[in-house]
């Protein structure tokens, strides 16, 4: 319980620091928001209106209080490029950008974990997985999208080349198998990579051997003193690479044209709409400190001697 | 004659270090019979522990290995998968030495002791806890119940140790393998521990061998005791007369190195250095360091005789006899 509240109230910093630091830079960011929002025909007085009535004319550190305050409460202000409020424009792309981490964590702990598994479990397979995990993992995710797209949508068409579907929920998963897997290949090799040698690591500790004198069958020994010991530091990475898809899906989303939090955030960027790139970078950050958490709780419940509070 | 509980016959191990064959031990030959335990004394280095990791077959892939070494009549190294299993599971336990590092550390005592009584899944888990628990109670663990939730962090190792013995004997084995269990405790811990595994082995009548590098310790509780250098045995005999009157320089070596409490006199190391036995001369193992060597030394490897009803392996063993000393002995150039 002790620990619950420890990471809770950690996480709670976090995304706050990072609030700010967000609200701080895209206030620097060159550009006047009033100026946007008047249009081309604008007289300084219209700006000047304006700016009075979005509060754009207070002070710094009042508008970052009046900010966070609606932030909380999910407004996050109005957009500057389509005037109505971000949460509306946000809503409908969470929901697709979810989804497409979701399916991509779950190819990565299929593939990555997967593979390692089978490498420690049979030796043969390592030197397949050593050379497929080095492959994969130098392959950019856009470079990825490129060859999945030539391969399975222009050359067999298993799978549409752009866009995304509004329709049910098994056609929207086979418009996102293919951006899910562009995302998640590099990832699945590293996490193979990381998983591999933590598997290895442990099955040649001492305590092993005990299990293995004591009469265990080899996949008794593997899945009760090989597998749990070597999940603990998996999980961390686990936890830092879902952290890492939240980004990557920028990327991904704008090579498949998906209309997903990424793409919407290179678009906003592009356009100046400073509310709604503070209001996706917060949702990003928040994104990455509670899967961090999540890891940390899990971590903690794997290892007993973290527990107690003792290190090695 | 009643079928001794191991038998090892002309037991040569090699290892693959670097895609090479090294040996590690040489024409082992022991014997160990009922409710009888076995001293097994060597500096490190020497094969000890190699001889019990051969007896459980828990050598690392790719170890070459030739002789035989016949449990209750049964050859180890022919078995098959589930004749291995039952050996290890019901035949075979063994005590190594850092509890710490071969107890699993993220599972309980709890889970680590029944592990071993779970396996056959004929007993049911409140059988086996209520067993261990009794267990815990024999080596001198008391509170037991609440020591099953504990993790091995949370115990001392002279606590660890007992649950590795008491783990050990919780699959009623017919041989115990007892790897330097005191080595790593601290000196005031050790004398409990050993008396503790001492009185249980006797209880049970269990065969045992014991390994050490401490002569003492092994004529202690061992009924005979044999040596080992480089990979090689070089005398067994009862464990009275080999502390009191060994027939191989060596063994002599070992007993006068030893640190006395108290005693005006320094100990006196053997000269030279313990060789392995991948480095091991086509003669005498021990030729190079032995002040005795003769040119027969190192020509022809001695083997294993019998001498007054103990086994030496030593050219000169009779003639030598109570006259060994290594008083004179120069550290070679």
């Amino acid at each position: 319980m002790r620990q619950l509240a420890r990471t809770v109230v950690g996480a709670l910093i976090t995304i706050l620091t990072s609030s700010f630091i967000v609200f701080a830079a895209l206030s620097a960011s060159p550009g006047n928001a009033a100026t946007i929002l008047a249009g081309n025909r604008a007289t300084p007085k219209t700006i000047k209106e304006i700016a009075h009535r979005y509060g754009l004319d207070q002070p710094f550190l009042s508008r970052y209080v009046h900010w966070l305050g609606g932030a909380i409460h999910g407004n996050f202000g109005i957009s500057l490029q389509y005037r109505v409020s971000v949460a509306s424009l946000l809503k409908p792309r969470i929901g697709t950008t979810f989804m497409l981490i979701t399916l991509a964590g779950i190819i990565i702990l299929v593939l990555g974990i997967g593979s390692a598994i089978a490498a420690t479990r049979f030796p043969r397979l390592g030197m397949p997985v050593t050379i497929g995990s080095g492959l994969f993992i130098a392959v950019p995710t856009f470079v990825a999208a490129l060859i999945l797209v030539e391969l399975f949508a222009l050359q067999v068409s298993w799978f549409p080349v752009l866009g995304t579907s509004s329709g049910s929920i098994t056609d929207r998963l086979w418009h996102l198998t293919l951006p899910a897997f562009a995302l998640a290949l590099s990832w699945a090799a590293f996490v193979a990579q990381i998983s591999r040698a933590s598997l290895r690591g442990e099955a040649n500790r001492e305590h092993v051997q005990t299990a293995r004198g004591r009469g265990l069958t080899e996949s008794q020994v593997f899945r009760r003193h090989v597998l749990r010991n070597g999940a603990i530091p998996i999980v961390t990475v686990f936890g830092l690479t879902i952290a890492g898809l939240v980004a990557g899906s920028v990327v991904v989303e704008q090579a498949f044209g998906i209309d997903g939090i990424g793409s919407f955030l290179v678009q906003s960027v592009a356009a100046k709409d400073t509310n709604c790139v503070m209001a996706i970078a917060l949702i990003l950050v928040v994104c990455f400190v509670v899967v961090t958490a999540i890891a940390d709780m899990v971590y903690w419940l794997l290892d007993p001697r973290v527990r107690s509070g003792l290190g090695r | 004659m009643t079928t001794p509980v191991l038998a090892i016959e002309h037991l040569h191990v090699e290892l693959p270090v670097r895609a090479e064959m090294r040996t590690v031990l040489h024409d082992v030959s022991l014997t160990i019979g009922p409710s009888e335990a076995l001293g097994l004394v060597g500096e490190s280095g020497s094969g000890k522990s190699m001889t019990a990791r051969s007896i459980m077959r828990l050598l690392s892939p790719g170890a070459s290995t030739t002789g035989t070494i016949l449990f209750e009549g049964v050859d180890v190294l022919t078995m098959h998968h589930d004749a291995l299993l039952a050996f290890r599971r019901k035949g075979v336990a063994m005590i190594y030495q850092d509890p710490r590092a071969h107890i699993n550390p993220v599972r309980t005592i709890g889970d680590f002791l029944t592990e071993g009584i779970l396996l056959d899944g004929s007993v049911s888990t409140a059988e086996a806890q209520a067993k261990v628990i009794s267990l815990l109670d024999e080596v001198g663990i008391p509170d037991a119940k609440r020591r099953l939730r504990q993790y091995p962090h949370q115990l001392s190792g002279g606590l660890l140790q007992r649950v590795m013995i008491a783990a050990a004997l919780s699959e009623e084995p017919r041989l115990l393998l007892a790897d330097e269990p005191t080595t790593a405790l601290d000196v005031t811990t050790q004398e409990e521990v050993m008396a503790i595994l001492d009185q249980l082995r006797v209880e049970r009548s269990l065969a045992m061998l014991f390994i050490t590098h401490d002569l003492d310790l092994a004529a202690a509780v061992s009924d005979r005791v044999a040596a080992m250098y480089a990979g090689v045995i070089i005398e067994v005999g009862d464990a009275a007369s080999l502390h009191t009157d060994s027939l191989h320089p060596y063994t002599v070596g070992l007993l006068d190195s030893r640190p006395e409490f108290g005693a005006r006199v320094r100990a006196r190391p053997i000269p030279g250095r313990p060789i392995l036995a991948s480095e091991a001369p086509p003669g005498c193992v021990f030729a190079e360091r032995c002040p005795y060597v003769t040119e027969r030394c190192r020509s022809e490897r001695p083997i294993l005789r019998e001498v007054d009803g103990r086994l030496v392996a030593c050219h000169r063993a009779e003639e030598l006899r109570g006259t060994i000393s290594f008083a004179g002995a120069q550290e070679p150039r």
